[in-house]
């Protein structure tokens, strides 16, 4: 029998291996009869749809066991798509089902069922439906291959559930006017699929998927996917998107009416006659509008009366007028509020509160009256300052629109007052009330943090422009390197230098509050936090009070990958800003409108992941713009506002092969200085570039970083304490340019103007910059360039290549900075081989163990010239030998190595089958140890490290860290 | 649709058997059976899917360069066997990998044949020596056989390909044991021959899927320390295979074994044990 199926055989070998792995496909037949969304999968309908592929597992691509066994199945009508899912499940009394019933549950950590659909089949971009067993749903959508999500997708889809017989079923209707994030094709259509679920109770079956993915993937690896064939989507129907809507409030009675404005855009070929309706609970409106194709309008619906403001569900479903058939639906989660009396603080600026620093003579405020005009006759409006009870301003205004204040404030005690703004009838009596708690601090006992509008951090009373690093000292800088781990330019901010070491140092940092216990589980259900989460967070906050460095909270890293409530994260923010109002709290998010409550300080991370493409071109591996598109939404979203916002640009690349290998690779210094320019373009007032031992280990990212330190450092007091102005550039063709312009006076100096300009897209542009203030100058400097730009009118132009990025300025009195070009050759001669030092010379084929990659040609921090970095820090694996190998071989006479805590160690040669001792280092105290003998022909030298030198920090010691190795 | 053409395309190799087997320099000296140098753009063309692969000749390297959409991503031809020259030899130089999926494989379709061996998820070059005797023992003692070569997500250069007796440079393996599976204890026996002498040789375990290391070869190196007697010429080792070597049972040709060769002309040698590995010696779903 085997020898008659040879050819098939060898075919199955072929299978085998990921080049012919086969992908699993699905196809969808239209329903022959109504479906009802039950979790039953009883209609006939389901009988006669096609079958598909079981899932299997998601990394190795078995198939499991019958008793875990998955199947699905689709089926599809003019409205929308039907899924059908079934798997079997060993225990049915361990499903677990610990996500609450909220917006975008947290269900992936459940037994559940996910749907995964990318309607254009160009993998970049898909929606994803998932639900748990009680029916908790979750619906985002992914872009950029799933890198990353597009906040506010909450579409109308229903799912219906049933475990019976060891069987859970799951029915999902997904209606094609659900997916409208990017216009559905119509006719046939073969969609790109997949299909997974969760199965908590079995650990190696748990991550099942329609297909085996990439394991630094998971779930989100379209590339991976299969697809989905069979679906008709009805021609010229769903071809409408729609953005965020927006409200107004005002008072009828005891109800409140909420105008709701939604901007909708027709991407069809058609006019359409449409509807708009908004729905909340039994209470709905709606309103007629035509839409011209390719035309957006913003919809103002009529009042909608609602009992209550707050958190509020507003369903928006845009209707087919001819035919009441859904062509859109989505649900916003509005937290409304109505607002008789509105009372805004302009002075103190920050958290309400007057701090040591700012010591403000007047609280200036604004009161606004949003209540209906006619029934503010013989209204008065009262405003009172207090302090436990007692009045210490009081006054009393006409009601008007808008009445301003500035109360007296020189004079007031350390403490807590209450300034109160009523709406008082004829009889004296308050009926609407605002209120604000305004807190006046004394001296700092450990560090003031605070932030302004424009910004900017106040450390102490003075505003910073934040360069710093992300990282933790524990595993970023061994204890080799700590005296010279400060960024050259920098504030020297390490987010999680939190250890009283580190401090100690001179480093600014955060204290993380991530990882308390009961906080994730809490956000994860959108709970309010437990007692003990919240007593341990108070004790960690109360334990910094006098701690000079740490100037805040690292509250949450990515909490949108996680699922976590922003009301929970909300909760942790105002405990501990009334704990300690001396820090500020921070969040790291790809999500930041969805997190600006939650904290002072919103850091967006955009990812781009530097690779070189299949032709050996350096790339980003993500679209270019996400910087612009991360930091242009918490910019909107903090609105003037004193919050703070800056970038976390990654200056290292994730996966692959790493360092200079031919995938993934470090960013090179255009890239490096794009990223970094390209944050403060979009408004940073901080840069915290995501790097960990890359700084270090890098000499082209190091180069790179330090010069565009130096540029933010000269850029400082501009940015901090220079007025900004409007200034949107202009590119030809695809070409789009971001830019911030800043005008600056220095005491007894001149007015200068200063342009930070980046490429947003990659798309090579002729930029023209036209600002107002530019009229009275006849030309900028292009700073790093030594070029003058010619400017008419006020408007200049300039080329931008794919990684453009300028720093222009009027004044003429530059510091001396070097020259791109000789930043460039300093680059070019730090990474030129060196004579001398074997490791250095170009010449000498080498690497680190057995394996190892060839360090002349991809480089070696080991070798690099920096005594200071790190070289070899074995974080993971063995830290105890080093190998060198050295292919072709090698001849020395001198080995020097620079550590600052190795105590004793042996060299070795390799030779003639057997370890040749050179030396064996005892009581080792110098930074920088030699050993010169008679000549040494090998191929192999060995390290063995025997002991470490007492450390000055808890954590690191045990590591050797040899930062430089030569041979001569 | 991809099985269907792949099919198509294999029955179509053996109905043209002839032209195919046609050309390569067969026993140029007493050791080697047959040689392919690839010297001209014509040896290049007699390998199947010639046109669609884009094979070529470079500094008498052979070209290979697959285009992941197109139609081939293998190509082959019949060459000549004689069980008194059991090695093939393929001279992998250089892979340069394309986006996407990345592997390389040797299969044979004689009578017992399928899966050589391959790495799946990346690519090895170096000198790969494969006792073809050891992976089909059914082969007659004279005979022709389709070899077949399936490259996936790179340009591939190769020097050459060859059959010999023994090879003068190369990775041996041989084994004590007589059952073709290897459990644990069993010894295999690992000898790395060189023309030309070299200062070191070890010899690293890895699992071809994904090339992973295996590390568990009894010394806290992780890898096999070779010795020689002849002034480097000749390298020997041993290895038993240890329980926890993997996790799971490994298929025939999907452990290789890497030399790093140190202070030589060469650098990387690579054959692949025969025999499936089953380090635990119990069968899958058997519970632990």
């Amino acid at each position: 029998m085997m020898r008659t199926l040879t050819p098939t055989c060898i075919l199955l070998g072929l299978i085998a291996l990921p080049a012919g792995a086969a992908v699993n496909n699905a196809t969808a037949a239209r329903a022959s009869g109504a479906i009802t969304i039950d979790g039953k999968m009883t209609e006939p309908a389901w009988a006669e749809a096609p079958k598909n592929p079981p899932l299997v597992s998601l990394f190795s691509g078995e198939t499991p066991p019958e008793n875990l066994r998955t199947t699905f199945k689709v089926l599809y009508d003019d409205q929308g798509v039907y899924f059908g899912l079934r798997g079997k499940v060993p225990d049915a009394s361990k499903i677990v089902t610990k996500a609450g019933n909220v917006l975008d549950a947290a269900v992936w950590g459940d037994d559940d069922m996910e749907v995964f659909i990318d309607t254009h089949g160009d993998r970049m971009e898909y929606y994803q439906f998932a639900a748990n067993t009680a029916g908790a749903q979750c619906d985002l959508y992914r872009i950029e291959g799933g890198n990353t999500g597009k906040s506010g997708y909450n579409p109308r889809w229903n799912v219906g559930t049933s475990i019976r017989d060891k069987v859970i079923t799951f029915e999902m209707f997904i209606p094609f006017a659900a997916l409208h994030f990017r216009t559905l094709k119509p006719g046939k259509q073969t969609w790109t699929l997949s299909v997974a679920r969760m199965i908590p109770q079995d650990k190696k079956f748990n991550l099942n998927a329609f297909n085996k993915a990439k394991k630094n993937r998971g779930f989100h690896d379209p590339i991976s996917w299969g697809t989905l064939a069979g679906i008709e989507v009805p021609a010229g129907v769903y071809t409408f998107q729609a953005e965020n809507p927006t409200y107004a409030t005002e008072r009828a009675g005891n109800e409140y009416r909420v105008n709701l404005t939604l901007p909708v855009r027709n991407t069809g070929a058609k006019p359409r006659r449409l509807k708009l309706r908004a729905t909340v609970g039994e209470r709905r409106v709606e309103k007629a509008f035509d839409l011209k194709p390719g035309a957006a309008r913003e919809v103002l619906l009529p009042p909608l009366a609602l009992e209550r403001m707050g958190k509020t569900d507003v369903v928006f479903s845009l209707l087919d007028a001819t035919d009441d058939r859904p062509v859109l639906t989505n649900l916003s989660r509005m937290d409304l509020e109505y607002n008789p009396v509105r009372l805004t603080l302009l002075k103190p600026e920050f958290r309400d509160t007057i701090y040591f620093s700012d010591p403000v003579d007047q609280i200036k405020a604004v009161v606004a009256i949003n209540h209906p005009a006619d029934k503010l006759a013989n209204v008065k409006v009262k405003t009172t300052l207090t302090a436990g009870g007692n009045t210490i301003f009081s006054k009393t205004n006409a009601p008007d629109k808008r009445i301003e204040l500035a109360i007296p404030a020189d004079k007031l005690a350390e403490g807590e007052y209450v300034l109160k703004t009523s709406l008082v009838d004829a009889g004296g009596k308050a009926f609407e009330t605002a209120e604000r708690r305004i807190l006046k601090l004394g001296f700092p006992p450990g560090v003031e943090a605070r932030i302004n509008r424009k910004m900017a951090v106040l450390i102490n009373g003075t505003p910073l422009f934040i360069r710093g690093w992300y990282g933790n000292l524990i595993y970023m800088v061994p204890d080799t390197t700590l005296p010279g781990a400060r960024l050259p330019r920098s504030v020297n901010l390490m987010m999680s230098a939190s250890d009283s070491n580190a401090i100690r140092r001179g480093y600014f940092g955060l204290v993380g509050l991530s990882r308390v216990k009961g906080l994730e589980e809490s956000a994860k259900a959108d709970k309010p936090l437990p007692g003990e989460t919240k007593r341990k967070v108070i004790e960690i906050v109360r334990a910094q009070k006098y701690t000079r460095n740490i100037i805040g909270y690292y509250l949450s890293d990515e909490p949108e990958c996680r699922g976590l409530s922003a009301g929970t994260l909300r909760e942790l923010y105002e405990l501990v800003k009334r704990e300690d109002p001396y820090r500020l709290c921070f969040i790291v998010s790809r999500a930041p409108d969805v997190y600006i409550e939650s904290c002072d300080i919103i850091s967006p991370h955009p990812y781009l992941n530097p690779r070189i493409n299949e032709n050996g071109r350096r790339e980003f591996s993500n679209l270019q713009d996400n910087i612009h598109r991360k930091m242009q939404t918490a910019y909107k979203a903090i609105a003037g506002r004193a919050k703070a916002l800056w970038c976390t640009p990654q200056v290292f690349s994730y996966g692959g092969e790493g360092g200079r290998g031919r995938l993934s690779v470090f960013p090179d210094f255009d890239q490096v200085r794009w990223s970094l320019l390209a944050g403060v373009a979009n408004h940073a007032m901080g840069i915290v570039p995501f790097m960990f031992s890359e700084y270090w280990a890098d000499v082209e990212s190091r180069i790179g970083v330090t010069y565009v330190f130096e540029t933010l450092a000269w850029l400082e007091e501009v940015l901090v304490d220079g007025e900004k102005l409007v200034l949107e550039p202009a590119g030809t063709g695809t070409g789009t340019i971001d830019a911030v312009a800043h005008r600056y006076q220095p005491r007894n100096g001149r007015t200068q103007i200063y342009i930070i300009a980046t490429n947003r897209n990659g798309q090579r542009t002729r930029a023209t910059f036209k600002l107002d203030a530019l009229k009275k100058y006849d030309r900028v400097f292009v700073v790093r360039e030594n070029r003058t730009i010619e400017v008419k009118d006020g408007a200049f132009f300039d080329e931008f290549g794919p990684l453009g990025a300028r720093v222009y300025t009027t004044n003429d009195r530059l510091p001396w900075m070097k020259s791109l070009d000789a930043i460039k050759a300093e680059i070019a001669a730090a990474m030129e081989p060196k004579p001398g030092n074997l490791l250095r010379d170009g010449k000498t084929d080498w690497g680190r163990g057995v394996n190892g990659r060839n360090a002349r040609i991809y480089g070696d921090a080991l070798a690099d010239g920096t005594t200071t970095a790190r070289g070899w820090f074995p974080w993971y694996g063995q830290r105890k030998e080093l190998l060198l190998v050295f292919p072709k071989g090698v001849k020395f006479k001198t080995f020097v190595f620079y550590s600052a805590n190795i105590a004793a160690m042996r060299l070795e040669a390799w030779s003639f089958g057997k370890w040749r001792p050179l030396v064996d280092w005892k009581n080792i105290h110098q930074y920088r140890t030699e050993w010169t003998g008679d000549e040494v022909v090998t191929v192999k030298v060995r390290l063995t490290v025997e002991k470490i030198r007492e450390g000055y920090r808890p954590y690191a010691y045990s590591i050797p860290c040899i930062t430089e190795i030569e041979m001569y | 649709m991809k099985r269907k053409s792949v099919f198509s395309a294999l029955l179509l190799g053996l109905a043209v058997a002839s032209p195919l087997s046609a050309d390569v320099v067969k026993k140029p000296d007493d050791n080697t059976l047959w040689l392919e140098t690839f010297k001209t753009d014509e040896d290049a063309k007699r390998w199947r899917e010639a046109a669609n692969l884009k094979l070529s000749v470079a500094a008498d390297q052979w070209v290979v360069e697959v285009d992941m959409s197109g139609p081939a991503r293998s190509t082959g031809r019949y060459v000549p066997w004689e069980s008194d020259y059991p090695y093939l030899q393929i001279d992998l130089a250089e892979v340069n990998p394309l986006k996407g999926y990345k592997g390389w494989s040797v299969m044979s379709a004689s009578s017992d044949g399928g899966l050589i061996t391959g790495t799946a998820g990346g690519f090895a070059p170096g000198l790969w020596t494969l006792n073809l005797r050891d992976f089909f023992p059914k082969m007659k003692a004279k005979q022709t056989f389709f070899l077949r070569i399936d490259m996936h997500g790179g340009m591939f250069r190769y020097n050459s390909i060859r059959m010999v007796k023994r090879p003068a440079n190369g990775l041996e393996l041989s084994f004590a044991t007589a059952k073709r599976e290897l459990t644990a204890g069993d010894k295999v026996k690992i000898t790395a021959v060189l023309e030309e002498p070299a200062l070191d040789v070890t010899v690293s375990l890895i699992h071809g899927y994904i090339l992973r290391p295996l590390k568990n070869v009894g010394n806290p190196e992780g890898y096999i320390q070779l010795t020689s007697e002849d002034k480097g010429k000749s390298w020997t080792g041993e290895v038993t295979v240890a329980a926890n070597l993997d996790k799971k049972p490994i298929k025939a040709g999907q452990l290789i074994f890497c030399a790093n060769v140190l202070g030589g002309k060469l650098r990387k040698l690579y054959s692949a044990c025969p025999y499936a590995v089953n380090p635990t010696g119990k069968t899958e779903g058997e519970k632990k």
